[in-house]
């Protein structure tokens, strides 16, 4: 046995070494890009900045550089998606300080090997723009302070563990305090805490981001006159988390499967007013949207597909809430405290309704009974008694102060889906059924043949 | 009689560990995962603006900002609280809320923007507004009569001393270039 190992072993050590060989002949030809800098040569990029002129563009040469770098002049620096700025020096907090106005940052990698408060890119100024960066932070991604008019779009931001180290308390993905009027378009930023964080910011536009595997996609707070609108959120603890905002537009985004922490939510809003939430999609989260404290805003157009619970009001009042769609939630509503709701023309999918007229809309209102919901905030552990015969039972009974409860007076009968959300509500519907008449077929042909001789 | 001995030994005994755990409202650690604000539903972080409360049932409320749990008394009244508490500052131990010291600035920033910490002695919170440059010091029979205003509108803030708080980052450079930002602006 002996000798057959070692001729094998021989044998394996031959090829390996011919393997490696070629290895070592191919390099050269196939690493073209790298072979420019063998030993990974690291050019400091603080001497070249300092080298420009106020309203110089830079193009970077393909390579590693060394940050930090502080950026105090109007410059374009442009890294056409093959520069790297590294970060690892510890005592630098800041990867990219920009403190200059117009100042531009294109086509850059940058690597932000700090954690904790430490940002890779932070704005001190106005109009800037950050565009098509990627960007691998240990701690927050792009921040801003008082840096009003900034774009920042096309921007991958991801979250890391420097290698050797204890994996730190993750940051914001983009961070915003205080800064007007900011542009936040396209960005895709994953695995950090907050994907897009704005306080004290008005006039904030956050378009066509996506948002996935964070704390809260977009957490905004005190942002009066902003836009939320086309993101898309998936795997996060909260889609949208909107808190003591006025006059806002939350329109066309879409929040799906928040499931994973006993407090995922689609869309919360808290302390919201005058402000409107339209023609979202909310799907497959635990809650679909929380209403809190919040009055005149007008909900409509939202879809709200396969929650836990489709939408839940606490103190909610005064808000327009129409021809929202509700298909296939465990539980469609849940209002407690909220009255003076403007609430018509919804569809609800388990609500038996009765058309006479022939209208389309049901002469049976819709009311959202608060039993359940009352009786599991007293006391959480209530929720195990959930569907069983005796809670649906006293929810019926339950009919204390009907009239004021959250009720839709004029309930559709069926749902006209806009073209946005068709696709998703009926597709693969034909291979479906086809699996399951095959299914069917060869049960049948199961039951007939076998079944009988088994007995 | 040795038996009953044993009995009467057991009972006394029973009563006593009774008595030991007694009405005794002690604060419960914060769950990063699973806790959130009873008021604004934002995740409790372990951090040192988390506040509890414990009620005479037993049950146990967490705020991430000492203003939401004021907001908590508002709603449902102080009658029934057993105890509040409030964490340091500087080691974010528990401290009953009546015995903590306070300092308010509205440039401070706290989750719910309501600009109030606490501190364990009203040393530490001298030091930290010596430290910080702003804030006014408030006890817990003060915040009764506080505002609890919540700071939405930093447009008029001033900039050098507010921002500190949160950028303990900041290098002495970027400091001095920030004041040269705001002697433009002047």
């Amino acid at each position: 046995m002996i000798p057959s190992i070692n001729t094998n072993n021989t044998g394996t050590l031959r090829i390996l070494i011919l393997m490696l060989f070629s290895l070592f002949l191919m390099y050269p030809a196939s690493c073209g890009t790298v072979s420019a800098n063998p030993n990974p040569e690291v050019i400091s990029l603080q001497p070249i900045i300092d080298a420009a002129n106020n309203g110089d563009s830079i193009t970077l040469a393909p390579g590693t550089y060394l940050g930090p770098v502080h950026i105090d002049k109007r410059l374009t620096i442009n890294g056409e998606g093959r520069a790297t700025l590294l970060n690892s020096y510890p005592d630098a907090e800041v990867a990219v300080l920009i403190s200059a106005d117009d100042a531009k940052l294109k086509g850059l990698n940058i690597q932000q090997d700090n954690g904790g408060e430490a940002a890779a890119i932070r704005v001190e100024a106005d109009q800037v723009t950050l565009e098509d960066l990627s960007i691998h932070t240990a701690g927050f991604g792009i921040v801003l302070r008082e840096a009003n008019d900034c774009v920042i779009a096309n921007n991958k931001i991801r979250w890391f563990t420097p290698k050797g180290a204890a994996s730190g308390t993750r940051g914001n993905g983009i961070d915003l305090y205080n800064s007007q009027g900011t542009n936040i378009r396209a960005n895709e930023i994953s695995y950090l805490r907050d994907g897009i964080y704005l306080e004290n910011s008005r006039n904030t536009k956050v378009d066509q981001n996506r948002l996935y595997y964070l704390r809260y996609a977009i957490h905004c707070m005190y942002i009066n006159g902003s836009s939320i609108s086309n993101n898309i959120g998936e795997y996060n603890i909260t889609g949208a988390m909107v808190m003591g905002v006025k006059d806002v537009v939350v329109s066309g985004n879409s929040f799906r499967k928040q499931s994973q922490n006993v407090h995922s939510q689609g869309i919360l809003l808290y302390d919201v007013s005058t402000s409107s939430i339209v023609n979202n999609l909310v799907e497959g989260n635990r809650v679909g949207i929380y209403m809190q404290q919040s009055s005149d805003n007008t909900l409509q157009n939202n879809l709200v597909l396969r929650n836990y619970i489709g939408i839940q009001f606490e103190g909610a009042g005064g808000n327009q809430f129409q021809r929202n769609g509700f298909i296939a939630n465990v539980i469609e509503a849940h209002a407690t405290g909220s009255k003076n709701n403007q609430m018509n023309g919804n569809y609800w999918d388990s609500f038996e309704g009765l058309d006479i007229t022939g209208d389309g809309i049901s002469d049976l209102p819709y009311a959202i009974n608060p039993f359940y919901q009352q009786l599991i905030t007293k006391n959480a552990a209530y929720q195990l008694f959930f569907q069983s015969p005796g809670m649906t039972f006293l929810s019926d009974m339950y009919t204390n102060g009907k009239a004021q409860w959250s009720t839709d007076p004029t309930p559709l009968m069926q749902l006209q889906l806009d073209k946005a959300t068709q696709g998703q509500a009926s597709g693969g519907q034909g291979l479906v059924m086809l699996v399951g008449l095959l299914l069917l077929f060869v049960s049948v042909i199961t039951i007939i043949y076998m079944g009988v001789l088994r007995l | 009689m040795k038996k009953w001995f044993a009995l009467l030994l057991l009972m006394i005994s029973v009563l006593v560990l009774a008595a030991c755990g007694g009405k005794k409202y002690e604060p419960l650690a914060v769950n990063e995962a699973v806790d959130t604000c009873v008021i604004c539903n934002m995740q409790v972080k372990d951090d040192a603006f988390a506040t509890q409360l414990i009620t005479k049932e037993g049950k146990n409320y967490k705020f991430d900002d000492i203003g939401c749990m004021n907001e908590w008394k508002k709603k449902n009244g102080t009658e029934n609280i057993g105890m509040e508490y409030v964490r340091d500052y500087n080691d974010k131990e528990w401290i009953e809320f009546n015995k903590a010291s306070y300092v308010y600035d509205e440039t401070l920033r706290t989750p719910m923007a309501y600009g109030v910490i606490s501190f364990k002695d009203k040393a530490s919170t001298e030091a930290f507004i010596k430290e910080q440059g702003v804030g006014t010091v408030l006890t817990a029979s003060n915040l009764s009569s506080h505002d609890w205003k919540q700071n939405t509108d930093m447009m008029n803030m001033d900039m050098n001393g507010g921002d500190s708080h949160m950028d303990e980052h900041m290098s002495e450079d970027h400091e001095g270039m920030n004041s040269d930002k705001e002697m433009d602006k002047r």
